[in-house]
């Protein structure tokens, strides 16, 4: 069985400045306060998701709409497990990949076969798993002899394809997806479309952050608008963006 | 397929079962670690001819300078303190790293922690076996030397892989405590550097206890110099004493025990710290 559930979560990320992280001050905070422990309650921290419960069965497909700091990403590492919430509880089932950021794992020093396992291990695949995807993922990437080259000679164009064919090469259970994937020339983007609809349909769940109001209409079904961490409306995909898209024309 | 549960539930058992989850799941994943270990030493050389045989090749020339000088200056002949220096730099040399590097540990890793589902001690057990890679290319170095100053070849060399055994578990074990401490605490990094650099200088590594007969106590409430001693005496052909055997072993089940604690007591806060 597929599923997440989302028990009235709270997260609060706590915020170190200047002083707070420091070790003197919080041993001066000890031996001014009294009682040798750090107290929780001195600490500044964000509420980046407040009072939050969902649940998603296999096939729900879920755009997350809201301004920037709206919690949108938050909300996707604490489904990932990443962040554990304060209160609350998240229980997921299925095998989960986090696409967050296309890039992230690869090296400029390294040729590109290198930058698959570099990446496919940061995705969560295992080096056996990824090994045998690199054929496929060469092929998608359509870099050809470049793959033996270092990923610094690449353009910005050609590391995006191959970041975009390595993330996509990923099949799990529950999709979690931050932003836009797009990447490329024009001809590229239309079998990068084709590959990532396809891995959207294969996945059980999706939930998807984005600003773009087209790759929500595309891909979800369902829409939950946060605002400060709070979850203001959740409903179909075309009456939750009207709502909001109405509340920023107005604001 | 079960459920996984991610709550704010604070119970013990709940600490120690993902706790536990953490460090299985991490092992599972020994051949991605293995990997990423020895692609970041070829890294850190990379384009250079001899590649990470520049780690060793640095300890080398510190190992012949020192050698030759201290020889002099202790009274010691060469051809018995050139070996002893050598061990001791390497085996020492594992230990110091870890504890430096498991201080910047998850700092280093707060991108990674926070884009990725990998589990934590993934990145602790990287960390050790990078610094096991680097050791065995430091060990070119004792062959060497052994070469040169012939050690007695006997059965004694088996002894240092319980020793090892032992010195390596008590490292992944601190690293397990030291890397979420310093993750919260950005002073601790540049404590514990200044500590090591101590204790490089008051464990028996380039002088001997014979050196200092009044201040043998003092060496021996050194934890450092038993884990030291049971891997470089059998490389050298003897046998470490029972008291630095019985003092590492029962330190290696006190600090596994209490990092396995420790660490499952933090480990979700860790995202939070880097």
């Amino acid at each position: 069985m597929i599923g997440i559930s989302v028990e009235n979560i709270i997260v609060d990320i706590p915020i170190y400045g200047a002083g707070s992280r420091s070790l003197k001050n919080n041993i001066l905070a000890a031996a001014t306060g009294g009682a040798i422990k750090m107290r929780d309650g001195d600490k500044l921290s964000v509420r980046a998701i407040d009072g939050l419960s969902l649940t998603l069965n296999r096939g729900d497909r879920l755009g997350l709409v809201g301004h920037n700091g709206a919690g949108k990403s938050t909300l996707l590492r604490v489904l990932a497990g990443i962040y554990e919430p304060s209160e609350g509880r998240v229980m997921t089932s299925g095998r989960i990949a986090p696409i967050f950021d296309l890039g992230f794992g690869m090296d400029p020093y390294s040729n590109g076969w290198d930058n698959m396992l570099l990446r496919g291990i940061s995705l969560g695949l295992s080096l056996q798993q990824t090994r045998e995807k690199m054929e496929e993922i060469a092929a998608i990437s359509e870099l050809g002899e470049f793959l033996d080259m270092p990923l610094r000679t690449y353009s910005a164009g050609m590391a995006a394809r191959l970041a975009f064919a390595i993330s996509t090469s990923v099949t799990a259970d529950i999709l979690l997806v931050d932003e836009a994937i797009g990447a490329g020339d024009a001809a590229f983007l239309e079998r990068a479309k084709q590959r990532t609809d396809k891995m959207i349909q294969d996945s059980g769940i999706l939930v998807f952050a984005s600003h773009m109001d087209s790759l929500i209409q595309q891909w979800c079904t369902r829409a939950l608008w946060l605002e400060h961490g709070k979850p203001r409306m959740l409903g179909e995909v075309n009456e939750v963006l009207a709502a909001y898209r109405n509340a920023v024309a107005s604001a | 397929m079960a459920f996984i549960e991610h709550s704010s539930s604070k119970t013990w058992h709940t600490f120690l079962t993902t706790g536990w989850r953490d460090l299985r799941d991490g092992l599972r994943r020994h051949q991605a670690w293995m990997f990423l270990a020895g692609h970041e030493v070829r890294r850190q050389y990379q384009r250079s001819i001899l590649g990470p045989f520049w780690i060793t090749l640095n300890l080398a020339i510190m190992i012949a300078a020192i050698g030759w000088f201290y020889s002099e200056i202790f009274g010691q002949k060469i051809d018995t303190y050139l070996p002893f220096l050598t061990v001791g730099f390497i085996v020492f040399g594992f230990m110091s790293n870890v504890v430096n590097e498991s201080a910047n540990l998850f700092a280093n890793e707060a991108i990674a922690i926070r884009q990725s589902l990998l589990p934590l001690s993934f990145y602790v057990y990287k960390l050790i076996f990078r610094q096991i890679i680097i050791f065995a290319h430091n060990l070119t170095i004792y062959i060497l030397v052994w070469l040169l100053f012939p050690i007695p070849a006997n059965l004694n060399i088996l002894l240092a892989i319980p020793g090892f055994c032992l010195m390596v578990i008590s490292a992944f074990s601190v690293a397990l405590i030291i890397g979420p401490i310093a993750a919260r605490f950005r002073d601790i990094p540049p404590i514990i550097s200044s500590l090591m650099q101590v204790f490089f200088f008051v464990t028996p590594i380039f002088w001997t206890i014979s050196n200092v007969p009044k201040r043998a106590a003092f060496v021996n409430i050194n934890p450092f110099f038993h884990y030291l001693e049971i891997v470089r005496q059998p490389l050298l052909g003897q046998t470490p004493s029972s008291l630095n055997w019985i003092i590492a072993s029962v330190l290696t089940v006190v600090v596994s025990v209490t990092a396995f604690a420790f660490f499952s007591r933090y480990r979700s806060k860790i995202t939070y710290w880097v």
